[in-house]
């Protein structure tokens, strides 16, 4: 059977995956003799938002730059079959079919935090893989500074790529030892079932310290290079998107408040915390650069 | 009946209407300006502001307020247009037709349509995206232009407001007129307000400029043809005769 063909009685309903979640909380915190949860630098202790929310409201300009109609304009892309090709600065490249990559690199749930750069934040339960593994077992070569990602280029199922709005296909781009860092993960699914194709099917970025924007959706092409990447974003408005973006309450935006966001689901703003909260696991990375100038 | 009385009958009755039961018209219009706000404050009652409804909110509210600044700058050319017509048409009718006395008394009821979904707008943005927080609108003015000319066109708003009333209007003499031109300046800032947010590709305030556009170029265009009133005034004739 397909792996990415799921049975409908396999597929976990939102609901009973709240509940289980709750159990497991609650069995933990008795066990640990706390009826509190301690504040988690990680999302777990958040309430995840539901399917319908991180299902309905999408930024993915190849379908829309309307975030409330991509569920819908995307409901015809075929993210099967699919290939990902890891190349460039490694010794071993390789050209993935997803069956592969994912019997391969078992999937676990990481609940993360996302940070949009207009403003908005979720808590999602994301499935997928540490993206350190997929890089390692390609083993990449001295001259791999930095990894480029590119996203599918299908005007023809991907209405908003008829456009120019930006440069398509869509690339991102990480600093090698971001891209190893243990919380990059390559998301494959939420909610324990496959991702839905308005969340990036079938597989894409999940970088929980940084905008939004980088993380990638439908990725094709993993390119090691030597010289730091020029990104979609770059170079449709440098000013406003650097190379980093990491979530950073000093960084102003001319459109979009950086010091405070929407957690959707509710009506008053919250304050955003620097690399959205996970400064704790990644501060160390941007040791001695000033992030103000490298935003 | 020859046909152009036929034809000219409703309008004639809907002249006749607004000359005889303005108080009527003026409730109908205030309705009507107000279902935006009901309509919203029922999708916030009934939780269906969707996914993100300070978006939805912010977005309604400041909608609506540039529309009915839109409206209040469309008095005065419709009334010429009227006017126009009716003389091109030659209609026998048509100083009836021209004689839209009562839109221009509904001016003052539009513009202040266009205050209250300002204060809306700005009430939902203190309250609720700011945070009741001094500090943040602060750092919010200084830091997206686009917030600083929503603030710059809501101030100008406020001695409109002030003076739409009759005592204003008289004690003011002929500088009330040109206070009340600040008016087009105020929908520049707010379109300047609303472009300023758009992200790449998105054109949403497109329409509500080329109408602004519009209505600049009808009034130049009166200017240049030497009308520089605030519309022409029609002699009333008796409702009926000639029928």
């Amino acid at each position: 059977m397909d792996p990415l063909e799921i049975r409908p009685g396999e597929i976990t309903p939102e609901r009973v995956w709240q509940q289980r979640r709750g159990f497991i909380g609650s069995a933990l915190a008795s066990f640990a003799g706390l009826g509190i949860h301690e504040p988690a630098a990680g999302a777990e202790a958040e309430r995840p938002n539901t399917l319908e929310q991180i299902g309905r409201y999408n930024n993915y300009y190849e379908f829309s730059t309307n975030k409330e109609v991509i569920w819908k304009l995307a409901e015809d892309f075929k993210p099967s079959p699919w290939t990902l090709s890891v190349e460039g600065e490694v010794e071993r490249p390789r050209t993935w079919a997803i069956e592969d990559l994912l019997k391969r690199f078992p999937q676990e749930e990481r609940i993360y935090r996302l940070r949009c750069v207009e403003g908005w934040s979720m808590v999602i339960p994301w499935l997928g893989f540490a993206l350190a593994g997929l890089l390692k077992d390609a083993v990449p070569t001295s001259r791999a500074k930095f990894v480029e990602f590119v996203s599918v280029l299908r005007p023809q199922e991907m209405v908003g790529q008829r456009l120019a709005t930006l440069r398509w296909p869509y690339t991102e781009a990480l600093r090698i030892d971001e891209a190893m860092h243990p919380l990059a993960l390559v998301a494959t699914g939420l909610y324990g079932q496959p991702l839905p194709n308005q969340n990036g099917a079938p597989l894409r970025l999940a970088i929980p310290w940084k905008y939004g924007f980088k993380s990638i959706k439908a990725i094709t092409r993993i390119r090691l290079v030597e010289a730091q990447p020029v990104t979609t974003w770059m170079q449709a408005a440098g000013s406003e998107y650097g190379f980093y973006a990491n979530v950073n309450p000093d960084v102003p935006h001319p459109r979009w408040p950086q010091r405070r966001e929407l957690r959707i689901g509710e009506i008053a703003k919250r304050a955003t915390l620097p690399f959205n909260g996970y400064a704790e696991q990644v501060a160390a990375l941007y040791t001695g650069m000033d992030l103000r100038q490298n935003f | 009946m020859t046909m152009t009385m036929m034809a000219a009958k409703p309008l004639r009755n809907i002249a006749w209407l607004a000359k005889h039961h303005f108080g009527a018209l003026r409730l109908v219009s205030f309705i009507t300006w107000l279902c935006p706000a009901l309509w919203l404050a029922a999708e916030y009652f009934s939780d269906s502001l969707g996914i993100n409804p300070l978006n939805r909110l912010l977005h309604f509210s400041g909608r609506w307020a540039l529309i009915m600044l839109l409206v209040t700058l469309a008095v005065t050319p419709a009334r010429r247009l009227s006017v126009l017509v009716s003389q091109t048409l030659h209609a026998r009718y048509g100083k009836r037709i021209s004689d839209w006395n009562w839109l221009i008394r509904l001016r003052r009821q539009f513009g202040l349509f266009a205050f209250f979904y300002a204060c809306l707008h700005l009430a939902i943005y203190v309250a609720f995206d700011a945070g009741l927080n001094g500090a943040t609108i602060r750092d919010d003015v200084r830091e997206r232009p686009f917030i600083l000319l929503g603030f710059a066109a809501f101030a100008l708003l406020i001695p409109l407001a002030a003076t739409s009333n009759q005592a204003a209007i008289r004690a003011l003499g002929r500088g009330w007129r040109r206070l009340h031109m600040v008016s087009y300046l105020i929908a520049i800032l707010a379109l300047g307000h609303f472009w300023l947010q758009m992200k790449v590709g998105q054109v949403s305030p497109l329409p509500y400029s080329v109408v602004l556009v519009l209505l600049f170029a009808a009034r130049l265009a009166a200017w240049r043809l030497g009308d520089r009133g605030v519309g022409v005034e029609v002699k009333e004739r008796a409702a009926g005769r000639g029928v």
